[in-house]
């Protein structure tokens, strides 16, 4: 009963949460069940109107379209929830935000790739909004409307943005910030806003190109990560992050794993979760062992060698192989079970030099998990892993019929069958040599490289040809190559699909290649192999073969795979341009100038902080001026005029510095050199008090243009008793905060009209971004050239090759297609079975021909004519003639 | 039921330590070779407390950087007496805010206290004398005239030293006859002493004191938060 009803209640919970993905064509049927509505990659240039119906719609993806305008009957979708309008570079973004901003109900807006150069700034007017995601524009500056703002998660990477604005520092609820490919991951005055966000957990500065020892003040982040970055060293300031459990520093080549893991003595204890990994990491960092605390290592796209020693004390639980590749995986995978914690490994999407390999014994290991790695065998033996539980081996392919033990329980992704053929069957094969269907003649004395049609590329060294009595032949030569690759190819040599283990084989790829000279046919000089390297959409290890034509029967070739070489890689740059016809905001209305003097007694060592705030200009303007304007209402800083710094040797003197650092003449010296010092700070955002009772006196935070800073201070007082003095500030501070409040009131009035204001200066900018629709993305992906060595034949004789894998089943039956040829039944002998989904063509009985999905043709010869026909459901098969090509 | 026992077991340790702290305070006297300063403080610093608590007034906290600052304060004003205590305590004041800002104090109001009180129980009224070749007491100092060599009787009476908890009654009973009530104040919540010997009072005809300088420290901002 119990069950049933946690059955029940899982059913629902899966059915309630799940939204079901509903596209244009389903809008007339369903309109009235639609929640979740996916317009992507449609062309659109306009939203259909049948839109307007989908009353229960929540999620709105209309990503990578032509849409220049969004309708307004938009906004009658008060249900919205999520919007995606990634991809849409025509749109007028002022227009789409405006509408966009009067959903109520909004939480998630995706603007990627739209061209954007301004954030508009009716976006404040979504109360419910939490994730917002404008990556890859060309927005340099945001608008100041942060504080109306309540984002969770905030990701403006691949923008051109240097400097955050100060009014970050009201968005207290931002958890996930993504400034990655941006410069205000280098600028040092950003992190002292960001300071202030004490809930922000994680953030992405990934693409930085170096890290400012000011990281210091986000000691409170949990989350770090650093993708493809070109740091090589962390600074010192570093160690103060002693929060962190994640950290994510793949693709970072010019760092040192092993030098990073020492230099963060602050984290070695907290670090749950570190993910490296880039081309040339070879192995694990010696000093893993150091970080304390930690859980997973996830290890990506990295080529190793080997493990060291040290591994045995790794901490981790779970360690992880992302798209990694191994030269010799047995040299790794042997000592991996030595680690005494490690419980899970995690091999997924890895390439391996040699198909040989075995993980060894360990006595701890609870799961394994090798997914997608193409294996065909099972690289353990389950008597050594006592404590196994899990083998989760789906994406290979491995063969059911080839397990035979009991433990551990549950294997996961044996769904494979062998196919073998009978050694008579082999012996009677007789492979017929193809006519090549590419001929070309090599001058020896040159060499050649080639693409063949099919893109392989084929390098014949100069002089590699030696005709009989070991003499190089120094004529031209005719070099006969033939691909097979289709059905047909298969079907007319009869070509022997087969291993040397007797299983059917998984073709990759073949080929026939002979030289002549005058109708003689040469050999190949053995110190100058011809290289052919075939073209592979999906990089593969595969087995080589050659076949002996008078043995007729394959030998395995031991070649090498170089696969650590040549790999793709993706370089992502991020360039900004600077548009300098750019349209300007009239700054006399956003900043004003304030400075604060201070005094210092030198006598009495006494220092006095006097504020004396005037703003630049706004009072001498009739025109509206918030920001000047702001800085009358400050009636605390009438009581604090006099605040006095009661201890010699107080943190005053950090905040001179950071005052001088505003005014761009900051000199230690100079603070001992004068009395009196003037500080100036620019575009005084607000002035802040807080009680801090830790050190019995107040913060004054002063928020400003691009800094924050606070200033420990005490009010001058005269009166003598406890109480009294205590009352004092329990009545200031309470007056304190009911003007606060006041001033926040008109504060925020004055903001409201400075944004319409610039509301009204949004059109200048979206005139200015419809003639810069075609400006150029930034996010260059350059490719280099796959070359892939891996799959590299070196050929030594004339003849044929092969690069294959043993063919296995995935979920087959054995099945008896009926045969027909001219309406009539038919019975053949032997039949080329071909899948074409797979790609892949093998010899089979007629009678028992095992059979998984895909499309399947069936070839035959009779009298040297190719009879084929398709296998369907029906499972009836037509012969008919196949034209020559 | 083992958890009982335990908090019981806890409990009884607790009160057993406390009344025997009271019953060697009551017992053990001052003394100057083997003066247990630690215990001193203690004894006056919890009868402050007590006073506190019957006052309904939170208990002080104690508080071993205030503790350091009265130390050195002592050590300084070593051979200063500390009758006119005023005087004595503004000299105090004047750096005391940055001195307990240094040691780690950290709040930022602090108030002391200083008090010079007899050590011995002696009655104002009668005479007393000292006698230096007296090797059994410790203070050498008896009540009546000093006798001359030719007198026949030779007994005289000792001027006993106080106890440990007599003394710290009567040095909190002076200071509340002057006034200085700061110590039952709630404005603070923490408190540091030092005791110790006036040394110039010793081998002359008077009879021994000790000095105390008592630190009351507190939020100066209390209540904001």
């Amino acid at each position: 009963m119990r069950l049933c009803i946690i059955f029940l209640l899982s059913c629902s919970f899966f059915f309630g949460f799940t939204q079901k993905e509903y596209h244009l064509k389903d809008i007339e049927k369903s309109a009235n069940r639609i929640e979740f509505l996916n317009l992507s990659n449609e062309r659109l240039v306009d939203i259909p109107f049948s839109v307007r119906s989908c009353k229960k719609i929540k999620k709105l993806w209309i990503k990578n379209n032509q849409i220049t305008f969004l309708p307004t009957w938009l906004t009658e979708l008060e249900n919205l929830e999520e919007i995606n309008i990634n991809g849409n570079r025509r749109l007028n973004i002022k227009q789409a935000f405006s509408i966009i901003s009067a959903f109520p109900n909004l939480k998630k807006i995706s603007a990627s790739h739209c061209n954007m150069f301004y954030l508009p700034v009716s976006i404040r007017r979504l109360p419910k909004l939490v994730d917002v995601e404008i990556s890859d524009n060309h927005i340099k500056y945001l608008p100041p409307i942060f504080e109306y703002l309540r984002l969770e998660k905030f990701d403006v990477s691949h923008n051109c943005i240097d400097t955050l604005p100060s009014s970050i520092v009201f968005m207290n609820s931002l958890t996930n910030l993504d400034i990655s490919y941006n410069p205000a991951g280098e600028n040092k005055y950003n992190y002292y806003s960001l300071a202030l966000l004490k809930n922000l957990r994680s953030i992405n500065l990934s693409g930085i190109k170096s890290l400012p020892s000011e990281i210091d003040k986000l000691f409170f982040l949990e989350e770090i990560i650093l993708i493809n970055s070109s740091i090589n060293h962390f600074p010192e300031s570093f160690n103060t992050l002693n929060q962190l459990t994640k950290i994510d520093l793949r693709g970072c080549e010019n760092l040192k794993i092993s030098e990073f893991i020492e230099s963060i003595k602050g984290a070695q204890k907290t670090i749950k979760e570190l993910k490296i990994g880039h081309q040339d990491l070879a192995t694990i960092p010696y000093n893993i062992f150091k970080l304390k605390s930690i859980q997973t290592l996830i290890i990506d796209n990295a080529c190793f060698e080997k493990l060291s020693s040290s591994f045995s004390k790794f901490k981790g639980n779970a360690l992880h192989f992302r798209n990694c590749r191994f030269l010799n995986p047995s040299t790794i995978f042997n000592h991996v079970g030595k680690a005494k914690k490690l419980k899970s490994l995690y091999i997924n999407n890895c390439l391996f030099g040699q198909s040989n390999w075995k993980i060894g014994a360990s006595k701890y290991l609870e799961q394994i998990f090798i997914n997608n790695c193409g294996i065909t065998y099972i690289p353990i033996q389950p008597k050594s892993f006592p404590k196994l539980r899990l083998l989760n081996l789906v994406g290979n392919k491995i063969p059911k019929n080839k397990i035979t033990w009991e433990k551990p329980k549950t294997i996961i992704g044996l769904t494979y069958n062998t196919i073998l053929y009978a050694d008579e069957e082999i012996k009677n094969w007789r492979y017929i040599q193809p006519n090549s269907n590419v001929k070309r003649m090599i001058y020896t004395e040159v060499g050649d490289i080639f693409t063949l049609p099919s893109g392989t590329k084929i390098e014949i060294q100069p002089e590699a040809f030696i005709k009989t009595g070991n003499l190089i032949v120094k004529d031209d030569v005719r070099l006969e190559i033939k691909e097979i690759i289709k059905p047909a190819d298969f079907a007319k040599t009869k070509y022997p699909t087969f291993l040397p283990t007797n299983q059917v084989s998984d073709v990759k790829y073949a080929i026939e290649l002979h030289a002549f000279q005058d109708s003689v046919e040469v050999y190949i000089k053995s110190d100058k192999p011809i290289i052919i390297e075939p073209k592979f959409k999906k990089r593969y290890t595969l087995n080589k073969y050659y076949f002996h034509n008078y043995k007729q029967k394959w030998e395995r070739l031991n070649h090498k795979n170089d696969i650590c070489s040549n790999t793709q890689t993706t370089i992502v740059k991020s360039e900004c341009e600077y548009y300098l016809d750019i349209p300007r905001m009239d700054y006399k209305l956003k900043v004003s100038k304030v400075f604060i003097k201070l005094q210092r007694r030198k006598k009495k060592n006494k220092l006095r902080l006097n504020f004396e705030i005037t703003p630049e200009y706004g009072y001498r303007e009739q025109l509206l001026n918030p920001f000047g304007d702001k800085i009358k209402g400050y009636p605390e800083l009438k009581n604090y005029k006099g605040i006095k710094w009661r201890y010699v040797g107080d943190s005053l003197e950090k905040d001179l510095k950071k005052i001088y650092f505003l005014s761009d003449e900051a000199k230690a010296e100079k603070l001992n050199r004068y009395s009196t010092l003037k500080g100036y700070v620019l575009d005084i955002k607000d002035i802040r008090i807080f009680p801090n009772p830790n050190e019995d006196n107040y913060l004054i935070q002063f928020i400003q243009g691009r800094d924050t800073f606070s200033v420990q201070a005490l009010p001058f007082l005269s009166v003598y008793k406890a109480h009294k003095i205590q009352r004092w500030h329990k009545v200031k501070y309470r007056k304190y905060k009911k003007s606060l409040l006041r001033r926040k009131d008109k504060w925020l009035k004055m903001d409201t009209t400075y944004l319409n204001k610039y509301e009204d200066f949004e059109v200048k900018l979206e005139t200015f971004r419809l003639l810069k629709l075609n400006a150029n993305y930034k996010i260059v992906q350059s490719q280099t050239e796959v070359n892939n060595n891996n799959q590299q034949l070196t050929i030594f004789k004339p003849g044929l090759y092969q690069l294959a894998i043993p063919l296995l089943i995935n979920n087959g039956a054995l099945k008896k297609p009926i045969f027909y040829i001219h309406g009539k039944r038919f019975h053949p002998q032997k039949v080329l079975i071909s899948n074409l989904t797979k790609n892949y063509s093998f010899w089979s009985k007629p009678k028992q021909i095992p059979k998984e999905r895909g499309i399947y043709t069936i070839s035959t010869l009779i009298n040297g004519q190719l009879y084929s026909g398709s296998w369907g459901i029906s499972n009836k098969v037509t012969f008919e003639k196949v034209k020559n090509d | 039921m083992i958890k009982t026992l335990i908090i019981c077991l806890v409990l009884t340790t607790g009160f057993l330590k406390q009344s025997s702290d009271y019953t060697k305070a009551k017992n053990e006297k001052l003394s100057i070779l083997s003066l247990d300063g630690e215990f001193l403080n203690q004894t006056v610093f919890r009868l402050v407390n007590e006073k506190r608590r019957k006052k309904g007034v939170d208990t002080l906290e104690y508080s071993a950087e205030l503790n350091n600052v009265c130390r050195n304060y002592q050590d300084e004003l070593e051979f200063r007496r500390f009758k006119n205590t005023p005087s004595v305590e503004r000299k105090i004041n004047k750096q005391l805010s940055s001195r307990t800002k240094k040691s780690g104090f950290k709040g930022s109001l602090v108030l002391p206290i200083a008090a010079q009180e007899k050590a011995l129980d002696y009655n104002k009224k009668q005479d007393f004398f000292i006698m230096k070749t007296e090797t059994k007491s410790e203070f050498k100092l008896f009540y009546g005239k000093r006798p001359n060599k030719n007198t026949k009787n030779q007994t005289r009476k000792e001027i006993q030293p106080l106890s440990y908890f007599h003394f710290a009654k009567n040095i909190l009973k002076k200071l509340e006859s002057e006034n200085k009530k700061q110590l039952y104040a709630k404005s603070y919540n923490w408190g540091g002493l030092h005791l110790q010997w006036y040394y110039k009072s010793f081998n002359k005809r008077k009879i021994p004191e000790i000095k105390m300088i008592f630190l009351l420290g507190g939020h100066q901002t209390a209540g904001m938060w």
